[in-house]
């Protein structure tokens, strides 16, 4: 890249484009797994390779929607998508991507401080704390689900969503296929967080698909499917929004494909055969080890805006224990639920190589 | 022709019931004592099964044979006598006998605590401390063998009519209740019902003559009856059986066909109806063809739907009639006859959604394993399939028929997963088996079409790389603006489709789906 693009898109070459479609492969087997957007790893990892936070962000979501439109529309077929539930949360997810897209846009057209510093570092470090904050919690809680409850087959709290059915918040809606009622109100509040954190570091079901199955009270395939549903749109907007910037990468969206839509079927089918206290104990883990691989990378962003004052050939440190870091999370959780699927796998094929005799015989 | 069965743990108390009913029914009665004496005769080791059940001793494999013989004989022995006029039966867990026949009324009697210390106390000279301990002892060993046997617990109340707490009522009051409750038409004969019970009857005789018959006895064989067409399905290693098998089986009265199929497995079908004209009979046909395999219906349905009547009845090895009986058909509305038997038009049959078809359909094809009937939650499924043989394959068809289509796609998935989890078998969705194990040339073609298409995407954007990034982001993305956001929203989903599509249909192709 030359000029002005080359300040803004890295060059790609042979050694990135495989790491972009490992991170597009690590994160479509744990979203496949954990029924997110996998952005927790994949805008991440792609900063780690010197791609600016905002591009990363708007190839990624870019990448999102096409893959939400494939994902809803199998979705769709299985019946997991709650379109209603979808629209109201629309209405406020898409001032809430918009939002988040203007407040990252000028962040990196400023710097962030307003008095020249490096290009990015603001928009990277408001993304990376916003990231940290967020996904702790998030990571946090499920931790604490998971180890508070008893059994294999313990489902997740309903506690908040029949705290907030006893709340009555006119006007209520009768969400039919996840046959819950749930106030405007509350769906409207959480669209709106959404979209936000869709926009902002593009993992936007890291508070959808929990909002809906612990204060909407929504089952775990109808919330997934929805949010998928719901990010096709979001993502869209998102695309549009970004594109309408000037910030897309379509190289970064197209490698990330290459790797992703192969990972989510393999994590998908990963669901199927690892019990569900496991699957949401690994999501636990992997996206605090995720949290933690970005929050190193601050103390940089942190440098380069001249809020801290350490060596610049410190930054090198930080990128590479951060990137250390995400890809050893990344790999580990991959690994663990690559060897659970083809373990099935094998398991199955045996099973069915004791009866592959062709040819019925009838006396 | 009333067919009473009391189950009940005390003996002495279910007897006195049982003879006293008799008397005022003035029929019979017959007890699992009388069976069982004379199913040991007969060659069955049921003492021995009891002790390696409870204790478990033998393999599986063993104890499932002598367990279907078991079955059929005790079958058997009460068709037969409930064929000659009202029968009252008496047994410990007797009341999953006789399932999917609704002129049996199935009757649960809870002895009195005491009464029931003090008989044991009586006849095994125990003091009261031990006898307490030999009952507590005695009710879990039941429970054990009610789940090998029946594949359901002792005390699961869906299956009986009627419980008769003997703290409460006299055995004298509960016979009258009884002898009143057998004549309403609920639980009269139908012409389905007996139907259904020849069935159960010959399938009964056959796998019972096929179990003692010094030609057959010991071979592992499904048999299942309609209508006098008997259907056996043996193993492989059995083939050299098969042929003796019509020899052995020709002298039974009733029997007016032969079926013998080789299966190398089984695949079952759990649907709330069956169509045999669907194209996933089609497909299940094909792939029992591919793999040699019988294919056993289970017809499920939800507790508040009307049940079915009838419909064949399987004695597999091993197998499950431990799935519950089908629902009884709804009570006709009061006659307003004055309740003159003569003037009752027959209650219409219940339509069995194409199982009789169905099953009729693979009969013809031989590959036909048997039929049942499930009612209630999943769990009674996961209970018969544990209990069941090793099925390869379990395929959900039609299910969730109320509900709208959504609803009855996401349920359908739901119970797929359901049993997923909880059984060791590959659990199929029955949309998914062509793509899963019957791909054709359309997969390939598609597979191909979708690599090509999105080869030429990626290799137009890695090509004209400077051109395609100044078009989104540089000088010509601030003339053409709104061209290069279209561009976008355009491109990217044509490639997350194609490709999508390609590596989905790989995957399947590799079993990864």
């Amino acid at each position: 890249m030359h000029g002005p693009l080359g300040q803004m898109f890295i060059d790609i070459s042979f050694s990135a484009a495989l790491q972009i479609v490992m991170i597009g492969f690590i994160g479509g087997v744990l979203s496949g797994f954990i029924g997110s957007g996998g952005a927790f790893f994949m805008t991440p990892g792609m900063m780690n390779l010197g791609i600016h936070g905002v591009v990363a962000v708007a190839s990624n979501i870019t990448h999102k929607f096409g893959k939400a439109m494939v994902g809803s529309h199998a979705h769709g077929k299985m019946g997991n998508v709650d379109k209603r539930l979808a629209l109201f949360m629309l209405i406020t997810a898409a001032g809430g991507i918009r939002l988040a897209v203007w407040i990252n846009s000028l962040l990196f057209k400023s710097g962030g401080d307003g008095n020249g510093a490096v290009k990015g570092a603001g928009a990277n470090l408001y993304i990376s704390m916003v990231f940290v904050c967020i996904l702790s919690v998030v990571a946090l809680l499920m931790l604490r689900d998971v180890l508070s409850q008893d059994g294999e087959t313990a489902g997740p709290s309903t506690r908040i969503a029949q705290l907030l059915g006893r709340i009555y918040l006119p006007p209520v809606i009768h969400l039919k296929v996840a046959d819950v009622k749930v106030s405007l109100w509350v769906i409207l509040l959480i669209g709106l967080a959404t979209g936000y954190l869709a926009g902002t570091i593009g993992v936007g079901g890291f508070i959808g698909v929990p909002a809906m199955i612990y204060v909407f009270g929504v089952p775990t395939a109808v919330a997934a499917g929805t949010e998928l549903y719901l990010a096709m749109f979001m993502g869209a907007f998102g695309m549009l929004n970004y594109a309408w910037e000037g910030y897309v990468d379509l190289r970064l969206t197209f490698l990330l494909y290459l790797g992703s839509l192969v990972g989510i079927h393999l994590g998908t089918y990963g669901v199927k055969v690892v019990n569900e206290k496991l699957i949401r104990l690994a999501t636990a883990v992997i996206i605090l080890l995720c949290v933690l691989s970005r929050g190193i990378a601050i103390p940089a962003y942190l440098r380069q805006l001249n809020f801290l004052a350490i060596d610049a050939r410190w930054d090198d440190y930080f990128n590479g224990a951060s990137k250390a870091m995400l890809y050893a999370s990344g790999i580990a959780g991959c690994g663990l639920i690559l060897y659970n699927v083809f373990r099935a796998y094998r398991q199955r094929r045996q099973l069915q190589s004791t009866f592959g005799i062709p040819g019925p015989l009838a006396t | 022709m009333a067919i009473v069965i009391i189950s009940s743990a005390d003996e002495q108390t279910r007897r006195e019931l049982a003879v006293n009913l008799a008397r005022k029914l003035g029929c019979d009665s017959m007890s699992r004592e009388q069976i069982l004496d004379a199913a040991t005769e007969a060659g069955i080791p049921v003492g021995r099964l009891e002790v390696a059940v409870l204790k478990r001793l033998a393999p599986r494999e063993r104890l499932s044979r002598d367990k279907a013989r078991y079955l059929a004989f005790v079958t058997e022995s009460v068709c037969e006598r409930a064929s000659k006029g009202d029968l009252v039966y008496h047994g410990r867990n007797c009341h999953l006998l006789l399932q999917g026949i609704s002129h049996v009324i199935r009757v649960c009697v809870v002895p009195e605590p005491d009464r029931r210390i003090n008989n044991t106390m009586a006849r095994l000279g125990l003091d009261r401390e031990k006898a307490i301990e030999y009952i507590r002892n005695l009710d879990g060993d039941l429970d054990n063998w009610s789940h090998f046997v029946h594949g359901v617990g002792l005390t699961e109340p869906r299956y009986f009519d009627l419980v008769f707490n003997l703290q409460n009522i006299s055995i004298e009051s509960a016979s009258a209740a009884l002898c009143s409750m057998a004549q309403l038409s609920d639980f009269q004969p139908t012409p389905a019902s007996i139907r259904a019970m020849k069935n159960l009857w010959l399938a009964a005789k056959v796998r019972n003559k096929i179990g003692t018959h010094e030609l057959t006895a010991g071979a592992d064989l499904r048999v299942s009856t309609q209508e006098g067409r008997v259907t056996i399905t043996y193993m492989p290693g059995q083939s050299k059986i098969a042929p003796k098998i019509p020899e052995v089986v020709a002298g039974i009265g009733g029997v007016h066909e032969i079926v013998c199929t080789m299966a190398t497995t089984n695949l079952l079908w759990i649907a709330e109806s069956f169509d045999p004209s669907s194209s996933l009979f089609a497909e299940i046909n094909d792939l029992a063809g591919r793999w040699g395999a019988a294919v056993e219906l289970l017809r499920w349905s939800t507790p508040r739907e009307g049940g079915i009547e009838g419909g064949e009845t399987g004695f597999a090895v091993g197998s499950s009639p431990g799935v519950s009986p089908p629902p009884r058909p709804v009570p006709k509305a009061m006659d307003p006859t004055g309740g003159i038997e003569d003037d009752r038009e027959e209650p219409e049959e219940v339509p069995d959604n194409g199982l009789a078809t169905t099953a009729e359909r693979l009969i013809g094809a031989g590959r036909f394993g048997g039929s049942g009937s499930a009612t209630g939650q999943m769990e009674t499924v996961v209970t018969s399939l544990k209990s069941g043989p090793q099925y390869s394959l379990v395929v959900i068809g039609e299910m969730f028929l109320s509900k709208p289509s959504s609803v009855k796609t996401r349920l359908t998935r739901d119970a797929a997963s359901f049993l997923r989890e909880r059984v060791n078998i590959p659990v199929i969705i029955g949309d998914e088996l062509q793509g899963q194990f019957l791909p054709g040339k359309r997969h390939l073609i598609g597979i191909a079409s979708s690599l090509l298409g999105s080869a030429i995407l990626f290799g137009l954007v890695f090509t004209h790389q400077e051109q395609v990034m100044d078009f989104l982001a540089g000088p010509a993305w601030k003339k053409w603006r709104i061209l290069a956001v279209l561009g976008v929203a355009l491109v990217v989903p044509l490639m997350a489709y194609l490709y999508g599509r390609a590596t989905g249909l790989i995957l399947k192709l590799l079993k990864f789906g």
